[in-house]
Order: C-alpha cells, then sequence, then structure tokens
C-alpha cells in the first residue's frame, strides 16, 4: 500500500482502501482507477489516495506477509504443483524471521 | 467480440508511436542487417548518431548481464563481441523498458524480475544464448504496455474484472476481448522483426505447448514469469499467480524435487536492473 498525490495516480491504479469524501464512499477498495475516476478526485479536490503498490510492503506481523501471500495464490488452491511454490515461499519467510531474532 | 486484432494493434502503433525512438531505430537496424551489402561500420555509425543509445548499450555490454568478460569501450566493439541480433536486441528492450520505467513500475519491476530468473533458468536448463532468454523476459508482458497505451478502456475494464474475479489478468483479457496481452505483444514484436523464438515465447507464455518449435525457450518463459510473482510476497493481493505448466517443467529437464532448489536460488538473487 502507499500513500500517493493526486498528481501521482495513474490509470490502472487499483485503490487499496475505500475512498470516502465527508464520511461517504466514493469508490470501494479494488476499484482500478481510469481517467474519469481521477477527474472526479480532481473535481472534489482530493489529495492524497491510498493504492495497491508492488513497492517492497512492511507487514507488521509474518501472519499478514502470510496473508498477503494467501491472496497472491488463490487462483491455483487447487493445483498442487503450483501451490507448492507458496509453501517454499513461507518457508524461506519463516527461516528469515528466526535468522533476525 | 473485441476491438483488439493484429491488425487495430499495428495501426494503432502507426498512429502513434510507441516512443520516439523505437520505430526509428528497429527499421534501421532491421534494414542494415538485412542488407546483403551492410557493414558493420554502417550499424556503427547509425547507433553513435545516438549519443543516449550509445551510452545505454556500452552500460549494458559492461553490466555483465550479457557475460561478455572484457571490457567494451565502443560500440564496434559491442557488435563484435555480441552480435548484431544481440545488439538489436539491447536497442529495441533497452528503450523499451526505459518508457515501462517511465509508464508503469509494477510492469517494470515485474519484467526485470522475470529477466533475471529466465537468465537463471536457462543456464540452469544449459540452454545456448542465455543473454537471448534475459532479453525476452524484459519483453514477455508488452502486450500490457501497448494495452495500457492504446487500448486504455479495455485495459481498465479487464483490470478490473480481474480484481473482482480474483483471477490472473490474461484470463479477465480472454474472457472479455478473445486474446491476451501475450498474444499482443508477440504481434507487436513480430511486426519488429525479432527472432522467431522471442515472438513465439512473448505470444505463448500463458498458454505454453510443448509441441511448438521454440517449446524450451518458451517453456523458460512461462515458468520465469510464474516463479517472479511466486517470490513477489509483498506484491499487490490483486495480482494472481497462474498455474505453472509441469510440462514447461519436464521439457527444460526439472522435476518437481528440484523446484524447491531453484526458489531458494531465486529467492537470494538481486535484481538487477542495469538494463536501462
Amino acid at each position: 500500500m502507499a500513500l500517493v498525490r493526486l498528481e501521482a495516480l495513474k490509470p490502472g491504479d487499483v485503490l487499496a482502501i475505500p475512498l470516502e469524501v465527508n464520511e461517504v464512499v466514493l469508490f470501494e477498495a479494488g476499484t482500478v482507477m481510469a481517467e474519469k475516476h481521477i477527474d472526479i478526485l480532481g473535481k472534489l479536490e482530493v489529495e492524497t489516495i491510498e493504492i495497491e503498490t508492488r513497492q517492497e510492503k512492511h507487514f507488521n506481523s509474518r501472519d499478514e506477509a502470510f496473508r498477503n501471500l494467501d491472496n497472491r495464490f488463490s487462483f491455483v488452491e487447487d493445483d498442487p504443483l503450483t501451490i507448492s511454490l507458496k509453501y517454499i515461499v513461507k518457508d524461506v519467510l519463516a527461516s528469515m524471521e528466526r535468522g533476525i531474532q | 467480440m473485441s476491438d483488439i486484432t493484429r491488425e487495430t494493434v499495428l495501426a494503432a502503433l502507426a498512429e502513434k508511436k510507441f516512443h520516439p525512438s523505437v520505430p526509428e531505430i528497429v527499421s534501421a537496424i532491421v534494414k542494415i542487417t538485412r542488407s546483403p551489402n551492410a557493414s558493420i561500420k554502417e550499424l556503427v555509425t547509425f547507433i553513435e548518431q545516438d549519443s543516449e543509445l550509445t551510452r545505454r548499450m556500452l552500460t549494458i555490454a559492461n553490466s555483465g548481464f550479457y557475460g561478455i568478460k572484457h571490457e567494451v569501450t565502443t560500440v564496434n566493439g559491442a557488435i563484435v563481441l555480441m552480435g548484431w541480433n544481440t545488439v538489436k536486441m539491447i536497442t529495441l528492450g533497452s528503450t523499451i523498458l526505459k518508457r515501462m520505467s517511465e509508464r508503469d513500475h509494477h510492469l517494470f519491476v515485474h519484467s526485470i524480475r522475470t529477466a533475471n530468473i529466465a537468465r537463471f533458468l536457462a543456464d540452469e536448463a544449459n540452454m545456448y544464448k542465455t543473454e537471448e532468454m534475459s532479453v525476452t523476459g524484459l519483453l514477455h508482458d508488452l502486450g500490457i504496455m501497448i494495452m495500457e497505451m492504446y487500448f486504455n478502456d479495455a485495459y481498465i475494464r479487464t483490470k478490473q474484472f480481474a480484481v473482482d474475479h480474483g483471477v490472473p489478468t490474461q484470463i479477465a483479457e480472454y474472457q472479455l476481448l478473445g486474446v491476451d496481452h501475450a498474444a499482443i505483444g508477440g504481434w507487436v514484436i513480430d511486426f519488429w522483426e525479432l527472432p522467431d523464438n522471442i515472438v513465439e515465447s512473448v505470444a505463448r507464455h500463458h498458454s505454453f505447448d510443448p509441441d511448438t518449435f521454440h517449446a524450451r525457450k518458451t517453456a523458460v518463459i512461462h515458468v520465469a514469469d510464474i516463479l517472479a510473482l511466486a517470490v513477489d510476497y509483498s506484491g499487490p493481493s490483486w495480482e494472481k499467480v497462474s498455474k505453472l505448466d509441469e510440462r514447461a517443467l519436464d521439457v527444460l529437464g526439472f522435476s518437481r524435487a528440484d523446484i524447491k532448489g531453484l526458489m531458494l536460488d531465486i529467492m537470494k538473487m538481486r535484481f538487477n536492473p542495469i538494463i536501462i
């Protein structure tokens, strides 16, 4: 997740949390921003937006990192070969955490 | 079903250039390298006219990315050591990557990661010309950029479908448009007259078929793309890892048991952004 200024928002960016203006949800989390959305936000003078990015996230806990991995692998839950990749990544993350402690 | 066809993509490219220098660079290099009377001197002269391109080429040649052990200080030296095809791929690859880094950082990071993994897998599979696999990795999602730039409504619509339904983007594209970004990228790379194996590897990286002519190279890109997504544990949650086709592992001579070792090595990699 990253907080970006409206000027930096691009078509294709995905909202990470619902966008509220005056306590009204304008766009839900997961909305893919198009030019029309960006125009509306400009007219409403919204300054910053939380979007999903590939920048290194700093997870607060291992569980949070694992949940993100579970989401990313959700389409291949039924495929033993591909899902095995997820468990390898989890093992590596867990061993890295043990190494740090 | 969709207005995205080979014809509309090529027409869009002709109408609005992908990058100011891509068409000129590609067409000039294709023309020179195809001419029966062409000389290295002509190609050197052409590249040296563009100081930015010359700088990028020498930086890349000396980066270790292409496995060149001697220091390269001239364009002439780069062509002699790397060959015309590699020079053409570097020229095109670096120009496209520069554009990608400016426009879609998310895609840029994934492409660099896929390129590095592709090179690694090709080495592990004892393949020849592994540097070519790096370039193919860099270009494998070119079709996404083409959609973003020329068919933005379709791009937004398919991405929203992927987010809402929890499916990989190529499935959303196929469902809504009848074509995916892999095929679109393949059309463009074919139009730019890059080698057939690059066209096939890009066009089929989501539809691997062990019986195609360039199945081994396509297998590298298919596997590299999925492993790049798999190791990206902090990537966006809407982006879904696709199914790994076991036949691609077979073609490369890897077993299921090899996967863990490969993944551990990949997770230790520092992904090299030197290409631009």
